[in-house]
């Protein structure tokens, strides 16, 4: 049984399809880059991991089971967005997901906020949003989850800043877990990366190991995804 | 040291290769104990599969070993690296030959060079 | 885990609404207070104007109490938070209980406040006296009594608003299911819900009227006296078909959250 399945994986809004017939699988223990152009259904497909959506047809499984509480206790999701109550300190969102999350690890949390130099009654509404994202990372990295879903870690950030986000992702998912890294910045991450995924106009175009694809095009990750999708 | 890779070739293999040369140059000893995967992970700032596969790699040369529970280390056989060193002194030399070959340049040259070079 | 969600969900939407209950019980007991003073024209006005204040508070916080949960069904479930909201293991009937239990008690509690209030301001010893005359004279007339029916009506009063409150959840989930004009399409979803209610109700009246006689002549008849048993049974009515409609308002809600959400 796969950490994560997606069996013929339709979605539609409004009749038009955003997915059409999304099969793949993700095992445990692997780096695993959802790579796409803007708009080609990446988020949608993370969506439905987290059960914010529902299939229009077909099946996502986590271990067998279909998203529910099950799949939300060894999920850890990171959206693109802030998804933090705006009104609250940090200190209330560690209460928030210690109440909530049995595998969080608020020793490490507090850890990581202090290195990064984030007082713990700051309020969220007055942290730029830079630092909100990389809360979120915190918030995120310091769960001992078996599948980390981390839709754009890298959209728009400085160079330091990335570097800062893959650094903890990389010392802070826990051993034999799974992360899924959605992205267009290909050449910033693929030396993380153990297999891809290309996902093009709602399709699944390519799943590959990085080291069989780059073996097979001597090629960089970055170099195929731009031959692949030339405009 | 800082460990930088390239993208176009597996990420593993070019880890096992800056990880031998450490051992032939000597920078890790015949015995000593390496760093373990999650700390090659950080060093290397990359994947710790990516680094077990490239320990998987050198296990397999018998570069390092295993003991159970204290981790791995470099191997004591003296002879086994210094075979690998004459490895890579070896394609070292082949690839350098290429290059040199392509442009015509005589072996009498070469060897002047070389001999003004290594004084 | 209804207890943890519930603390969360009470304390976003009563950190405002404690406000208004704060002001207005203050204003409601200085206005008591300048009542005891002598009944000079300048206290007169004063207490006048302390209890418009009060109530200005009681009444906009009853209000706000029924928009607040709706906005915090909104946010919560639908907005940027619903991303965290969805991902914590907890089912989403889970969710939308601790929504309608922390709905219901902020607007019982906004309205208690007010009845409460109100209570505080216009009941004195004179008033007292008045009211139960009057209460006596009707009681003797009407052959019931006339605390009784009091008591009901408050009980009608809120669960009007509770009606109100719930509808507004029905609206909103299924509104957000879709995918475009959600905001509109849950206000009108409410205004169906409530329209068909309405209707229900007029129907369930004037069929109770064909068989109940004196049912008949209350409703059809000019100048009908007023019947105890007739506003008592309209009283008991009107409760157990507002508690009918809320019980539906949220089993339908909770069926189409089964079905899962629709975050965009």
């Amino acid at each position: 049984m796969s950490l994560l399945e997606f069996k013929n994986v339709c979605k539609e809004f409004d009749h038009k399809p955003i997915l059409k017939n999304v099969s793949f699988k993700v095992e445990s223990g692997r780096i695993v880059g959802l790579l796409g152009k803007n708009g080609t259904g990446k988020t949608t497909i993370i969506k439905l991991i987290n059960d914010l959506l529902t299939p229009t047809s077909g099946e996502v499984l986590i271990n067998g089971n279909k998203p529910g509480i099950e799949s939300k206790k060894i999920v850890a999701y990171l959206p693109e967005r802030s998804y933090l109550d705006r009104s609250k300190k940090v200190s209330q969102i560690l209460e928030y997901f210690c109440d909530f999350y049995e595998n969080f690890d608020i020793t490490k949390a507090r850890k990581l906020l202090k290195d990064l130099g984030l007082e713990e009654n700051a309020r969220i509404a007055k942290m730029s949003k830079g630092m909100i994202e990389k809360l979120q990372l915190i918030l995120v990295m310091s769960r001992e989850a078996d599948l980390y879903v981390l839709d754009e870690p890298l959209g728009g950030v400085d160079p330091a800043t990335r570097d800062y986000i893959l650094d903890t992702i990389l010392s802070n998912f826990k051993v034999g877990a799974s992360v899924i890294i959605s992205t267009h910045l290909i050449a910033d991450i693929e030396r993380i990366l153990d297999d891809v995924i290309f996902v093009d106009q709602g399709e699944i175009v390519l799943v590959d190991s990085t080291d069989d694809l780059r073996e097979k095009t001597n090629q960089s990750i970055d170099e195929v995804f731009r031959g692949m999708f030339r405009c | 040291m800082k460990y930088e890779f390239d993208n176009e070739r597996p990420i593993y293999s070019q880890m096992a290769d800056l990880i031998t040369k450490e051992i032939v140059s000597g920078k890790l000893k015949p015995g000593q104990k390496i760093p373990s995967v999650r700390e090659y992970a950080l060093l290397m700032k990359a994947n710790p599969n990516t680094v077990c596969k490239a320990l998987d790699l050198l296990e397999n040369a018998k570069l390092i070993y295993t003991e159970r529970t204290n981790g791995k280390f470099v191997t004591n056989d003296l002879e086994l690296i210094n075979s690998k060193k004459k490895e890579i002194l070896s394609t070292q030399i082949d690839s350098f030959m290429d290059d040199i070959n392509k442009m015509g340049i005589s072996k009498e040259e070469i060897l002047k060079m070389l001999m003004e070079k290594l004084k | 885990m209804l207890k943890k969600l519930l603390k969360y969900d009470l304390l976003w939407s009563y950190k405002l609404i404690v406000i208004y209950h704060l002001l207005g019980v203050i204003f409601a007991v200085v206005s008591k207070l300048f009542e005891a003073l002598p009944d000079t024209t300048f206290f007169i006005v004063l207490t006048g104007i302390f209890k418009g204040c009060a109530l200005s508070c009681f009444i906009p916080g009853l209000v706000n109490s029924i928009i607040r949960s709706w906005v915090r069904l909104i946010n919560n479930m639908y907005k940027d938070e619903s991303h965290l909201t969805h991902t914590i293991p907890v089912d989403i009937r889970m969710h939308y209980l601790s929504k309608v239990l922390s709905g219901i008690i902020l607007v019982t509690v906004s309205t208690l406040f007010l009845l409460g209030g109100v209570a505080l301001m216009y009941l004195n010893k004179n008033s007292i006296v008045v009211i139960k005359e009057y209460l006596n004279i009707l009681s003797t007339t009407m052959n019931g009594s006339f605390g009784v029916l009091i008591v009901l009506l408050a009980v009608v009063l809120i669960l009007e608003v509770l009606l109100i409150t719930l509808i507004g959840y029905f609206g909103i989930i299924w509104g957000y299911s879709f995918n475009n004009h959600k905001l509109i399409l849950s206000i009108a979803f409410g205004i169906v819900f409530h329209f068909v209610c309405n209707m229900f109700t007029i129907i369930v009246i004037l069929i109770s009227g064909l068989f109940n006689n004196a049912f008949y002549k209350m409703l059809f008849e000019p100048n009908a006296a007023l019947d105890y048993n007739v506003i008592l049974m309209i009283a008991i009515m009107s409760i157990v078909l507002y508690s009918l409609y809320t019980i539906l308002a949220y089993v339908i809600s909770n069926v189409k959250l089964k079905k899962g959400v629709n975050i965009d």
